[in-house]
């Protein structure tokens, strides 16, 4: 172990000193989830690599053939407030802009939020409706990962060790509509007790064309809602089938029991909120 | 450890410091650089007590490792102002708008106001409870807070001084030190050699302790002190009954009992020695349910309960550790003479102070051996009778002396840090500093009891109350602490809203294998609020009343009887619950779906036990008011009672300074709580400050060579009434005494409210009869609920107390809008949860959901006049009663909206919707 705190200057030093380190250090992003788990560095006797100097992670930027790229130490603050994300992406937005408080926002990094890999992380359910994947350098150069198989299991990714994630890659589609809910006890320092993702095309014909809901704090990890979008999938936007898609969520869903909710309520909820914001798209479109 | 240099920059200065890995943000600023105006409430993001602008950005310091500041620049609550006559608008706003009560959360406010403001010059409010939403308020209910950033940003601040004395909008005399950071708070207070403390705490609920072995953490390297129950003599100690040793000895009985402590060079040698120290246990039955507690074959949780002093006469059985008891009329003829009888059960939850700073203690040993504890606690006198006790050392040996308090509401009124860290200094002889920490906090202080209730009552078809019979139980976990009080406050309470000519109360505060519930604001008044406001509700609609007329017809009058037989006097309820169906409309009717009205109408006292107060007319004329009681953060000393000083001798409340909460400087007080603070306090500082005019007065009448009826005080100049040029100043005359004649001109006063009467044929078991100066008020909701998925939504919130005289509206208003909020938490989402094992869950502001700025809707307070004859200026307690009517009008608005109704607090959106289903299940759809 060489140092408790590390800045290093580039991704290949970052990843030296992680993977010299014998598995006490961590990347550090925000830190907003390190420091309540771990302390500062010494308490536990495990060290930081702070990602703050890596240069082109901390972004928001249009990329060729239609994508955007969102670094991962981009602060949530920005994603929320950035331009080009309130255009193209307004549930990732929302969802960033949902997370703890403005100071917890100003600190707290995407990229964390997505790597704590909490059941519960806000901007995973939003990130997996927009078909985003995940950019991930490691060792043997740069892969790319879609978000839907990034989760394996709670507080654990498909990232080997030393990996660092760079960023985001989302495909824009303006005739995505999408939405973002929050369930929680309070209306701002709120963990989750069920977050959704929903993103819906209609196919030209005044079907459903793809649609995706994921769903967060349901199950070990952020889910997406494949037997309803099959329901949704080629038939009109109806009460009838949004109903039916309703009903379905419940089976995809493996809640648990916890302090913040039994699993009966956060199943109830799940399928309530898929149906209302459905509806309410339902509405829109007829209105 | 590899410390580093870092270079930071903060309020404009440079500092370049080494750290070391394990230090955060907040620590460099507090400790390393002396500012701590930053304060630590959590240290885990939740609380914003640590805002700091890093960067142009607020964030939480307490988050931040400092190693990463390298570069930052930094600005904390003393790099706000541009100098000390030069405050940021911000801060003018802040105290000019009562946006500061017990000041512990202002400094992290103001930064992130700041924050908005740089960014946003004018946001609307609903922007600015936004950006507060990270730091977390107990106090203020948020709306001064609010209040005081919009008028910054819109430049509005009020700069004059309030016309009359009495009933003046006077900021809190201390706001400016809280605005700016350098009032000191418990973890405040420091000293160059101080060590830090730590308490080891029991593992089981319920077990025998073996064995205690200590020599593997005595042996540490930095350790300087280990104490047991070994190093202490038996005393016991305790509020009504003396059930308690400062450290478990034969037994623990619940999970974080104190068994050991140490003191060390750091926290983290003291944290490794906890680790060190071996105890063995033999686990026992625990026991959780009250009713399980009471049960015959029960596991007995204090095996000599029946040989502890008491302070009252109560029957004990078991678990059982008072019995309270009211019988007025004939219970069963009164049921069988109505014409509908209705039982209804009632449950609540433990709701935590969580006062958003913890609790603190630093220690310190003299030369001969005499101690002086230096404590955040609403209580010195009674921390230095409670040692005294538990240590067995003579009191003159010991001197407490209280800090700002950074939020009381009861959970400061007990000796909870206070002997361990005296303990460890005794052992190690360098001054001891203990600070909780949050888990601490919620695991190991004194919360509100969680209550059951079995209410039956009778009622005639014209709303004729006829008999009311009630069953109460009061969970008082591991010790009885504040529990026989709290019982005989019910007892008080439910009985004192209506009249009811036939009662029978049974009230039982019951020992359970849970941290020790104490004194939470009102203790006793929401759980019984709750149950009773509910209960009542449901008697109107059984009979097909409206909840309003049928509260207007069985309210008691003046002059009427409560159960246990005190004669109620300056008060009146109808005006009161009048003033709110005013503001809220009540007989328009709610067309919109899912919403409803709902009404609850509060009794409780203005708490009375001894003080005294001397008032010193200082050279230049100033007045020093000295008292034993503290302000525990509502601000009464600093404005109301300093107001009262100033009007009684006739002279601006800016000369008026307090010296206060030092055992050793101050006469008697039995400790502030219990909604004392004006009402006792503050006329006793009455009379004294009328004795020194006294004496200002005969000094004066000799040099004028008046008598003294012809003279009259005003602005600090006492003069002939006929002749006003014929006068002679405060300071010449107070000069003359200090120089020529010797000593200060004082005044002094000791002060025992009476007890008021009752009839004691009609009670037993009571741990005492009644205070005078009944306070009452009446909240009205008006609230939207999803059936869809039980969420609640607050439109309308009017809240109306009968404070007798309104001495500090601004203050009185501020009691109001924080009372709503924390009574909005009781009601909705606050709730101390203890696992199987006894373990609490939700240890941390995180799971503990106090609300945020987010969370609490906008109050509309009405201060409804009725003087009362025994306060000062007519003034009536007001601190407590405002927390107590919210779950029950939101609980009563619930069951106007959806026919439901709600009989557990909190009433969180799962619970409602569970309800709503198994109301369904019950009831095939078609039925009403
Ligand atoms: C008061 C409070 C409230 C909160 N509220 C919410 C909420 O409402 N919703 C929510 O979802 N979360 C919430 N959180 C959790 C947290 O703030 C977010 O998850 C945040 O986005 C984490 O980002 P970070 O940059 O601080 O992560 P860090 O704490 O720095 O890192 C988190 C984890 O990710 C790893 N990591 C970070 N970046 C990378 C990378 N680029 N490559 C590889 N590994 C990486 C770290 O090693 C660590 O294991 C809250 C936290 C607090 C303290
Ligand atoms: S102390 Fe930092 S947020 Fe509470
Ligand atoms: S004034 Fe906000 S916590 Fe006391």
């Amino acid at each position: 172990m060489t140092t408790r705190f590390f800045k290093p200057g580039s991704i290949s030093d970052a990843m030296d000193a992680y993977l010299k380190s014998d598995g006490t250090t961590h990347y550090f992003a925000g830190g907003t989830d390190l420091m309540v788990k771990l302390g500062p560095p010494g308490n536990t006797g495990h060290g930081f690599i702070s990602l703050e100097r890596l240069s082109g992670l901390n972004r928001v930027q249009e990329r060729p053939e239609d994508k955007i790229f969102i670094g991962a130490m981009t602060g949530l603050s920005e994603v929320a407030g950035s331009g080009l994300i309130a255009e193209h992406f307004p549930a990732l937005a929302a969802a960033a802009g949902s997370v703890g408080s403005p100071s917890i926002r100003n600190m707290g990094t995407i990229g964390g939020n997505v790597c704590n890999a909490s059941p519960s992380a806000d901007t995973a359910p939003p990130l997996m409706v927009y078909g985003a994947s995940a950019v991930v350098a490691g060792r043997d150069g740069e892969k790319t990962i879609p978000m839907d198989a990034f989760f394996t299991g709670p507080s654990t990714t498909c990232l080997k060790p030393g990996d660092i994630l760079t960023g985001f890659m989302l495909p824009k589609n303006p005739a995505i509509r999408a939405g973002f809910v929050k369930l929680g006890k309070r209306k701002a320092m709120e963990c989750s007790i069920v977050s959704l993702g929903l993103s819906l095309e209609m196919d030209g014909a005044g079907k459903c064309g793809t649609v995706r809901i994921a769903l967060g704090a349901v199950a070990p990890t952020p889910v997406r809602i494949v037997r309803a979008e099959k329901i949704l999938e080629g038939r009109p936007l109806e009460a009838e089938f949004i109903h039916r898609a309703a009903a379905a969520v419940a089976g995809d869903i493996h809640p648990i029991d916890d302090l913040r909710a039994t699993a009966g309520y956060r199943r109830k909820m799940a399928g309530r909120m898929v149906r209302e914001t459905l509806l309410q798209m339902c509405r829109q479109d007829h209105q | 450890m590899e410390d580093k240099n870092i270079t930071v920059t903060i309020n404009t200065k440079r500092h370049t410091l080494a750290v070391s890995p394990n230090e955060t943000l907040l620590r460099v600023i507090r400790d390393r650089i002396g500012l701590t105006g930053t304060k630590n409430g959590c240290g885990e993001g939740e609380c914003g007590a640590c805002m700091v602008i890093r960067n142009g950005k607020p964030v939480n310091a307490c988050l931040i490792p400092a190693m990463a500041c390298d570069g930052d620049e930094i600005t904390t609550i003393e790099g706000l102002a541009d100098g000390p006559d030069r405050l940021h608008p911000l801060q003018d706003a802040f105290i000019s708008h009562g946006a500061v009560q017990c000041g512990f959360c202002t400094p992290g406010m103001l930064i992130s106001a700041k924050a908005l403001l740089d960014d946003y010059p004018n946001p609307p409010r609903e922007q600015i409870r936004k950006a507060l939403s990270g730091n977390l308020c107990r106090c203020t209910g948020y709306q001064k807070i609010v209040d005081a950033v919009s008028a910054a940003a819109s430049g509005t601040v009020p700069s004059e001084k309030p016309e009359a004395v009495i009933g003046g909008d006077y900021p809190r005399r201390d706001a400016i030190e809280h605005v700016t950071g350098v009032s000191k708070f418990g973890a405040d207070i420091t000293h160059s050699r101080a060590a830090v403390g730590k308490i080891l705490r029991s593992e089981y609920a319920h077990a025998r302790i073996k064995h205690i072995d200590v020599s593997a953490a005595e042996e540490l390297d930095g350790v300087l002190a280990v104490v047991t129950g070994a190093d202490v003599p038996r005393g016991y100690f305790g509020v009504d009954i003396k059930d308690r040793l400062v450290f478990a000895r034969e037994k623990v009985r619940y999970r974080g009992d104190e068994v050991a402590a140490v003191a060390a060079e750091t926290e983290a040698i003291a944290q490794k020695a906890l680790s060190l120290i071996r105890v063995d246990y033999e686990p026992l039955e625990p026991v959780f349910d009250v009713r399980e507690a009471m049960a015959d074959d029960a596991p007995v949780i204090h095996e000599q309960l029946m040989d502890y002093a008491a302070g009252f006469e109560t029957e004990k059985q078991g678990n059982i550790c008072t019995m309270a008891h009211v019988r007025l009329g004939d219970v069963e003829k009164g049921l069988a003479d109505a014409d509908l009888v209705l039982e209804s059960t009632f449950r609540t939850q433990i709701q935590h102070q969580a006062s958003i700073e913890p609790h603190a203690a630093m220690a310190e040993i003299d030369s001969h051996g005499r101690i002086l504890i230096t404590t955040t606690n609403q209580k010195p006198f009674a921390v230095r009778r409670y040692l005294s006790h538990a240590m067995q050392i003579p009191m003159i040996n010991i001197r407490v002396n209280a800090t700002k308090i950074g939020g009381g509401f009861g959970g400061k009124l007990e000796m909870i840090v206070e002997p361990y860290a005296v303990l460890l200094a005794r052992k190690c002889g360098r001054p001891v500093k203990i600070v909780y920490t949050r888990a601490e906090e919620f695991l190991a202080t004194t919360p509100r009891h969680p209550a059951s209730f079995k209410i039956k009552s009778g009622v005639k078809k014209d709303g004729t109350i006829t008999a009311m019979q009630a069953e109460f139980i009061y969970d008082t976990g591991a010790y009885s602490g504040n529990g026989p009080t709290t019982v005989t406050l019910c007892a008080q309470v439910i009985g004192g809203l209506y009249r009811i000519p036939n009662v029978r109360l049974d009230g039982y505060c019951v020992y359970t294998n849970k941290m020790n519930c104490g004194s939470m604001r009102g203790p006793s008044a929401p759980q019984t609020t709750f149950a009773l406001e509910s209960h009542i509700d449901d008697l109107a609609r059984a009979i097909d009343m409206d909840t309003l007329d049928f509260r207007l017809k069985n309210l008691l009058e003046p002059g009427e009887k409560t159960a246990v037989g005190q004669t109620l006097v300056d008060m009146d309820f109808k005006k009161t619950v009048l003033a709110v169906a005013d503001a809220m409309d009540w007989r328009a009717p709610i067309t919109d779906e899912n919403t409803g009205k709902g009404l609850a109408c509060v009794y409780w006292l203005s708490g009375g036990w001894s003080t005294s107060v001397t008032v010193k007319i200082n050279e230049d004329g100033s007045v020093s008011v000295v008292t034993a009681a503290v302000d525990m953060g509502t601000g009464y000393l600093y404005t109301s009672v300093i107001q009262i000083v100033a009007e009684a001798l006739g002279l601006d409340p800016d000369d008026v300074h307090l010296v206060q909460g030092d055992t050793d400087q101050c006469g008697y007080d039995h400790g502030i709580g219990g909604s004392r603070g004006v009402f006792t306090v503050g006329k006793c500082a009455k009379m004294a400050a009328e004795n020194a005019l006294e004496a200002l007065m005969a000094v004066a009448a000799r040099k004028l060579k008046v008598s003294r009826e012809r003279l009259e005080s005003k602005n600090s100049w006492i003069s002939v009434k006929s002749a006003p040029e014929k006068r002679v100043s405060f300071a010449d005359i107070s000069v003359e005494r200090h120089i020529l004649s010797g000593g200060p001109i004082t005044g002094v006063s000791e002060y025992l409210p009476e007890m008021d009467s009752i009839e004691p044929g009609r009670v037993k078991g009571l741990s005492f009869p009644a205070f005078k100066g009944v306070t009452i008020g009446c909240h009205g909701v008006k609230a939207h609920v999803s059936s869809d998925t039980g969420e609640v939504k607050i439109l309308k919130y009017v809240a109306a107390h009968d404070v007798g005289r309104a001495v500090n509206p601004l203050a009185a208003e501020g009691q109001i809008e924080g009372g709503v909020a924390m009574g909005l938490g009781f009601a909705l989402s606050e709730e101390l949860m203890i696992g199987r094992q006894g373990e609490v869950v939700n240890p941390s502001f995180r799971d503990y959901k106090l609300p945020t700025a987010m969370d609490v809707p906008e109050v509309e307070s009405i201060l409804v006049e009725t003087p009362a004859a025994y306060g000062p200026h007519g003034a009536k307690g007001l601190g407590e009663p405002t927390m107590a009517p919210p779950a029950a009008a939101v609980g009563n608005a619930i069951r106007d909206a959806l026919k439901l109704r709600m009989t557990e607090t909190p009433m969180t959106a799962e619970r409602i919707l569970s309800a709503l289903e198994e109301k369904k299940k019950a009831v095939p759809s078609g039925m009403p």
